[in-house]
């Protein structure tokens, strides 16, 4: 059965603007007049450090027949926030520049944003927001989004590690953040107790590997082997040290040697932590108590 | 809450239909598999949208 992806397009602007590229506006107009009708959602293309021109962007691109989603970011003056939602146009609007930042300083100018202009008097969202990669499972709960997108299922993955769901009263939870489990051959913290799935006590051990079968993966099997020097690498064979005297022998593919089944792993995660979220739109209310924040 | 992936490679997309792709990745950045991800989704779109007879015969990722 054929799969009705919604395909929503960034214009990328901090990846270029960290390796000193910049986006053409024109270019990007044509690109997004180009493939509008597969398109979902497309955001403006924003100047970083620059909200004027960022709002000038927005401008040209709707002069140009388009209706991108203005993006307002972290650290901006509140007055591009307001020029934005007073015109009366906008019903989704993104809020960005917030990776890198820590969880205190993004409380602080969420909940001001949320409480003060993005929620009416009881609390409910006045805007669709969507939030630009957001990566923080506590702020991800905190606030009401319409949207989010995130990089952490492959960012775990890619370093060995899985999301497993708590586990109380026989129930797998997901109103609490994830272990985060590593269970790679490979992971530098495999010796390290509460980290790596090979250092957690029996009993829990036991619970992560439930989740795992649960979702129809498996741990997979490993054999490490010395080898001699000029030795040749032969199928399902890897090196694991630089000096390329141990290799890596995959007896069975699973969660411990192959990173996309992690990654898989992760967007199942992602994907059952979708479901529990309450329908949208809901009440926010500052919470005072912290969260682990 | 809906939640878009981000970049998936194709492998991934058999689970997930809601993906953020930026137009960097997929014009200028030299990332391959971002862009076969945003071929891959387009022709899926358009097998969908302009030749929905045809969606029994595509090929399963």
């Amino acid at each position: 059965m054929s799969k009705k992806y919604e395909l929503f397009i960034d214009s990328g602007a901090f990846s270029a603007w960290s390796k000193g590229i910049t986006i053409d506006i024109n270019e990007y107009i044509k690109f997004i007049k180009k493939y509008q009708k597969y398109l979902s959602y497309y955001a403006n293309l924003d100047v970083i450090g620059n909200p004027e021109a960022t709002w000038q962007n927005q401008k040209k691109m709707e002069v140009s027949g388009l209706t991108p989603m203005p993006c307002f970011h972290f650290g901006e003056d509140i007055k591009y926030l307001t020029k934005y939602y007073l015109t009366g146009n906008y019903e989704y609007l993104a809020l960005g520049g917030m990776v890198g930042r820590n969880s205190k300083e993004l409380v602080e100018w969420l909940d001001n944003l949320f409480s003060n202009y993005l929620c009416d008097k009881q609390g409910m969202p006045i805007l669709k927001i969507h939030g630009f990669g957001m990566t923080s499972f506590n702020l991800m709960m905190r606030y009401p989004w319409f949207s989010v997108d995130s990089t952490s299922w492959i960012i775990c993955g890619r370093m060995g590690g899985i999301y497993v769901p708590q586990y109380e009263n026989n129930n797998w939870i997901y109103n609490v953040a994830p272990w985060k489990i590593f269970v790679s051959s490979q992971s530098p913290n495999q010796y390290e107790e509460g980290k790596h799935i090979e250092s957690f006590s029996l009993n829990t051990r036991n619970h992560i590997l439930q989740y795992i079968h649960d979702k129809g993966y498996k741990l997979g099997k490993i054999e490490i082997k010395k080898v001699e020097k000029e030795y040749k690498l032969k199928d399902k064979e890897r090196w694991i040290n630089k000096e390329k005297t141990k290799i890596e022998i995959v007896i069975e593919k699973g969660l411990i040697n192959d990173y996309k089944l992690r990654d898989e792993m992760n967007i199942l995660y992602y994907l059952d932590l979708e479901k529990t979220f309450p329908k949208w739109p809901w009440q926010f209310k500052i919470k005072k108590s912290g969260l682990g924040i | 809450m809906k939640i878009y992936f981000v970049a998936p490679e194709l492998f991934a997309l058999k689970l997930t239909d809601t993906i953020l792709l930026s137009y960097y990745d997929i014009t200028i950045s030299k990332i391959p598999f971002r862009k076969i991800s945003f071929k891959y989704i387009l022709n899926k779109r358009q097998l969908e949208y302009e030749n929905i007879f045809c969606s029994s015969s595509e090929s399963a990722l």
